[in-house]
């Protein structure tokens, strides 16, 4: 099989090309169906509870003890150079608006809601029921894509509002019982955070939440051999979208910044 | 009238069919008869428009499906009702919901008695009316089987396909299921294509039966003619046997 490289290098580059292909042709379709029916609403209130609602306990402990950890070792940082910990509101602030809450909510919502979504649609795939849906009339892409998109695109940048709530709260808690620092202090700092500090990691978490749905939902519907395939479309869904949303992240912060958003 | 022309379907290097001819009248119930890996199923889905040929032409009464945009095929696609091998059951959804989602769709017209559309079709498949608010995960093999025949005929399809209806089941119930099938195209006068290598099941359902064989239909007759046949292949089909003209993996093992 890998006798002849030029052959080998040519299989791989083809692959990569249908899997890009398959990508925006599964996109198009999505977008298409967006607009030419109305979404079910049913079906995208289901998906909103599971993808946003059930997310809520991991996100907020993910995001509790980051900013907690965050100010604590700003706080103890700053302490060594300055003798004060200093910049300990603005940084946990910026960290957790810019950073940390869109991007550690994207890893979150990959390991949980990206699995279940590639795992569901590829068992749904596996055993017919998305060749089922075609012959009971229904289009798989208006049934099961659009309404998890729909979801995602709405709770993923949520999530993050939320998260990045409860980091500030985890890192005031710190700031103030553990370090010392004055509440005003603290909260005056934060208050200085510009607005589009926040739009820049808001507009990072809906690019996050596309990755991941269009990630998840692909694998799945694309998912093939039984069990093992299963396995196969969830462990690979949770990489590539975690990659995917770490790499990205560089490059649309670069982007924002060159953009003036925050 | 279905009617199959010069069909090829390959998927990447595997040919799985390789010109397949086959017209099924109305009214008939043609088995398809097959080794494993043979393309029967891709055959039935072929039929319904889930999978396109790579070359030859499908026609469903008088419209060629072959090149029809999804909104015209999914016309088409409303005069069939599809068994599939596992039932394909929406796991999410009860059995009456699971029997109401094609008719939804496709016959909407028919949901102002929508309770009466399931218990009837329930009581077609043999099942009680109470069976309708279990969701699949608590039937056992064959309830789905018949909850999955009650969801492919609650449109009132004018073709069914079934997929390996008797496959996985014990005898009883594969019995059973065959005398379903008898009864829907009594009751119903519905055209059906079976798919199946349960040699009982096809003598008892099917007015003709076709053989696939690499990729091509190698034989055609009813019942009578097929049991009789003098060619190799089906011979040894028929008979269940290893030695023959037809060369299956374990042998070159």
């Amino acid at each position: 099989m890998f006798h002849n490289p030029v052959a080998f290098v040519g299989r791989r580059l083809l692959g990569w090309a249908r899997t890009l292909g398959g990508v925006v042709v599964l996109v198009q379709k999505t977008v298409y169906w967006l607009f030419k029916a109305r979404p079910d609403v049913r079906n995208t209130a289901i998906q909103m509870n599971e993808i946003g609602v059930r997310s809520f306990p991991v996100t907020s402990l993910t995001a509790l003890f980051t900013g907690m950890v965050l100010a604590l070792q700003t706080g103890y940082s700053f302490r060594k150079v300055f003798n004060e910990p200093l910049y300990v509101g603005t940084v946990v602030g910026l960290s957790l608006l810019k950073e940390l809450g869109p991007v550690l909510t994207a890893l979150v919502v990959a390991g949980r809601v990206g699995a279940a979504i590639a795992a569901e649609l590829g068992t749904m795939n596996v055993t017919e029921q998305i060749d089922a849906l075609y012959t009971l009339g229904t289009n798989p892409v208006r049934y099961l894509v659009v309404p998890r998109f729909l979801a995602c695109l709405v709770m993923v940048p949520l999530l993050t509002v939320y998260a990045d709530l409860i980091g500030i709260l985890g890192g005031f808690g710190i700031a103030h019982w553990r370090l010392g620092i004055p509440a005003p202090v603290f909260w005056d700092e934060i208050n200085a955070i510009g607005l589009e500090d926040g739009f820049h990691g808001l507009i990072k978490s809906v690019a996050f939440a596309l990755i991941i749905v269009i990630t998840a939902c692909y694998k799945g519907i694309r998912c093939q051999g039984g069990a093992e395939g299963v396995g196969q479309a969830t462990t690979s869904t949770v990489v590539v979208s975690m990659v995917m949303v770490l790499v990205s992240d560089y490059f649309l912060s670069s982007l924002l910044v060159s953009l003036g958003v925050g | 009238m279905i009617r199959l022309q010069g069909v090829h379907k390959a998927f990447g290097a595997n040919r799985v069919l390789r010109g397949v001819d086959l017209e099924i009248p109305e009214g008939e119930t043609l088995t398809i008869i097959g080794g494993s890996g043979t393309g029967k199923s891709v055959t039935l889905k072929l039929m319904v428009g889930l999978l396109r040929p790579d070359h030859g032409r499908i026609w469903v009464d008088d419209t060629e499906t072959t090149f029809l945009n999804e909104d015209k095929l999914f016309e088409e696609q409303k005069k069939f009702g599809f068994l599939f091998q596992g039932a394909a059951l929406f796991d999410s959804l009860t059995v009456a919901e699971n029997i109401l989602f094609g008719v939804r769709n496709l016959r909407p017209e028919l949901l102002a008695n929508a309770r009466g559309v399931v218990e009837q079709k329930l009581g077609f498949v043999g099942l009680k009316p109470e069976v309708a608010l279990l969701k699949p995960a608590e039937l056992s093999g064959g309830m789905k089987k018949r909850v999955g025949l009650a969801r492919a005929i609650a449109h009132e399809p004018k073709y069914i396909l079934y997929d390996e209806p008797t496959t996985g089941l014990d005898p009883i119930m594969s019995d059973v299921i065959n005398e379903l099938i008898l009864s829907l195209q009594e009751r119903l006068k519905v055209t059906s294509i079976v798919v199946t290598h349960d040699m009982k099941s096809t003598y008892k359902v099917s007015n003709r039966i076709a053989m696939l064989h690499e990729g091509r239909i190698v034989a055609e007759g009813t019942p009578r003619e097929i049991q009789s046949s003098e060619n190799p292949l089906v011979k040894q089909f028929i008979t269940g046997s290893s030695q023959g003209p037809i060369q299956m993996a374990v042998r070159h093992a």
